[in-house]
């Protein structure tokens, strides 16, 4: 289970300045399918259409055209089979850490004991000790625990990431990263991971899929052929890292180039 | 020790300011337009003797409590309302701008004659001073709340009802609770005018019935309580704040 198939996804969004109404093809029949347990990045220029397409995923804004399926099943709305980290962690500032946790069980209505649920998934993301903890009160790392721990606890099938360590300093990001490989590894999760660093991608995923500029196109997907688990050895030392990241990025410096060129042209 | 030093301040002031004035009242010496401190301090104690203060106090201490928390309650609903919902914005927009435009005291016999002279009309009559400010200020924090919050909550499963309660609500709190605070004083002097205006029990008589037979000393010693009837009331949504939006970053600051 936690088989997500997206099938010529098209969207678009009409922009209103003053009077100028201006229509913006986002995305453009992306096809994409991602197996079970499976942990595939999505890179791309900026405003490619990234975001719009995992929230499409999650059910959050409908295709023009096109539809996704999970396990078979078409999205019409967000479901408990899956589950999002938000770029800007999305935890309610009035909640403590347990109780943003606890908002998801409430919300989905899972079963069973929630202080226990809870308990275990605020370790799991090494958060002991800060349970009664507001958000403000935590760093930028801390946050974003919560807000993975918040998606675990429903235990989805899919967990959608949104450029979540984006907004942390690089340490802390490469600290998250490792962390995540962990959970991804005891969880077994099916991953889907926006990100604008190629270096994150490479090192994250069994897949990068690589979009063009808007309307967002999947140009290529890129395997991955770095042994699992990446947490265990220091795998920005292999060579066959770094020729990835370059083959990644020269994909997506094409694309940056025209839109470049379209800047300069207007 | 910020404190200590605002009260070291204060307490110069307030002797300064106090000496300044018995030495004017001595100048003048016109008991009328300026009485000497004994003389304030002297009707004072009369009106707490007589139980005329004490009596009139809690006149206007009741019906400024009520009335908060009626007016509040009220500001807070149909605020609430107007900033979710635009047909409800649509419906109750101009009635609101148009009574928060309206002189109130215009409105005091009516609203006596709708609750009656006794406790129920003088509350209506502060409610109806509250709502307005808390109505507009919660209105706009709904309106205003955290799309990114709504769209996380929804991604949760989270419906309509839910969001409203656990997302637009907690985010509008700050913003009712600056409208209550700006309600206080509204109410306290929106509540004296009509009692002078009315000639109805509470501190507003004393001041208008000592004013006409120009006893300037009480007329004082009776503003010298006001300030503390607001302090109640103000101590009071100060609280309830520090309660409800203890969460927020500028709360745990101070």
């Amino acid at each position: 289970m936690g088989t997500v198939e997206v099938r010529d996804i098209s969207k678009a969004f009409v922009k209103r300045m003053g009077r100028d109404v201006q229509t913006i093809h986002a995305l453009d029949r992306v096809n994409l399918t991602v197996r079970e347990g499976e942990f595939v990045s999505i890179v791309g220029p900026s405003g490619c259409g990234k975001t719009t397409l995992l929230r499409i995923i999650d059910g959050l804004i409908l295709p023009d055209e096109g539809e996704v399926c999970i396990n078979g099943h078409v999205v019409r709305e967000p479901g408990r089979d899956r589950a999002m980290v938000f770029q800007d962690f999305g935890l309610l500032p009035w909640k403590t850490v347990t109780e943003n946790i606890r908002f998801a069980l409430q919300m989905r209505k899972i079963p069973g004991d929630h202080s226990e649920i809870v308990r275990r998934h605020v370790e799991l993301v090494g958060l002991k000790g800060f349970e009664h903890h507001y958000p403000h009160e935590l760093s930028g790392g801390m946050q974003q625990r919560v807000g993975i721990a918040r998606a675990l606890t429903i235990d989805p099938e899919v967990l959608l990431m949104d450029e979540p360590f984006a907004a942390l300093d690089a340490q802390m990001r490469e600290v998250l990263q490792a962390e995540l490989l962990k959970i991804w590894e005891q969880t077994a999760k099916t991953i889907i991971f926006i990100t604008h660093s190629i270096d994150e991608a490479v090192y994250l995923s069994d897949r990068v899929v690589v979009l063009s500029q808007r309307p967002g196109q999947v140009r290529e997907t890129v395997r991955v052929d770095l042994p699992q688990p990446r947490w265990s050895y220091p795998v920005r030392k292999e060579p066959r890292f770094w020729e990835l990241r370059e083959y990644v990025w020269e994909l997506i410096r094409e694309s940056v180039l025209v839109l470049s060129a379209e800047a300069d042209g207007q | 020790m910020g404190n200590l030093a605002a009260s070291r301040t204060q307490v110069i002031w307030l002797l300064g300011l106090a000496a300044s004035w018995e030495v004017a009242a001595r100048l003048l010496d016109s008991p009328i337009a300026m009485p000497r401190l004994g003389a304030i301090f002297g009707a004072l104690i009369d009106l707490l003797r007589s139980g005329q203060l004490v009596e009139a106090a809690w006149w206007s201490f009741s019906a400024l409590y009520l009335g908060l928390f009626v007016g509040g309650a009220l500001g807070i609903i149909f605020g609430f309302l107007m900033g979710v919902s635009r047909l409800a914005e649509y419906a109750l927009r101009p009635y609101a701008s148009a009574l928060y435009a309206t002189p109130l005291v215009a409105l005091v016999p009516v609203v006596l004659l709708w609750f009656g002279m006794g406790l129920g009309g003088r509350v209506a009559f502060v409610a109806l001073w509250v709502v307005f400010p808390v109505l507009i200020s919660t209105s706009a924090g709904a309106r205003s709340g955290d799309r990114k919050l709504q769209e996380a909550a929804r991604s949760f499963g989270a419906n309509r009802w839910q969001i409203w309660l656990h997302v637009v609500l907690p985010y509008a709190m700050p913003f009712v609770f600056s409208g209550l605070r700006l309600a206080v004083g509204r109410a306290l002097v929106g509540l004296i005018v009509a009692e002078m205006f009315l000639q109805s029990k509470g501190l507003g008589l004393l001041l208008a019935s000592y004013g006409a037979s120009f006893s300037t000393e009480y007329v004082l010693a009776v503003i010298l309580v006001l300030p503390l009837v607001y302090w109640g009331l103000a101590g009071t949504v100060m609280l309830a704040e520090k309660r409800v939006v203890r969460w927020h970053p500028a709360a745990a600051a101070t």
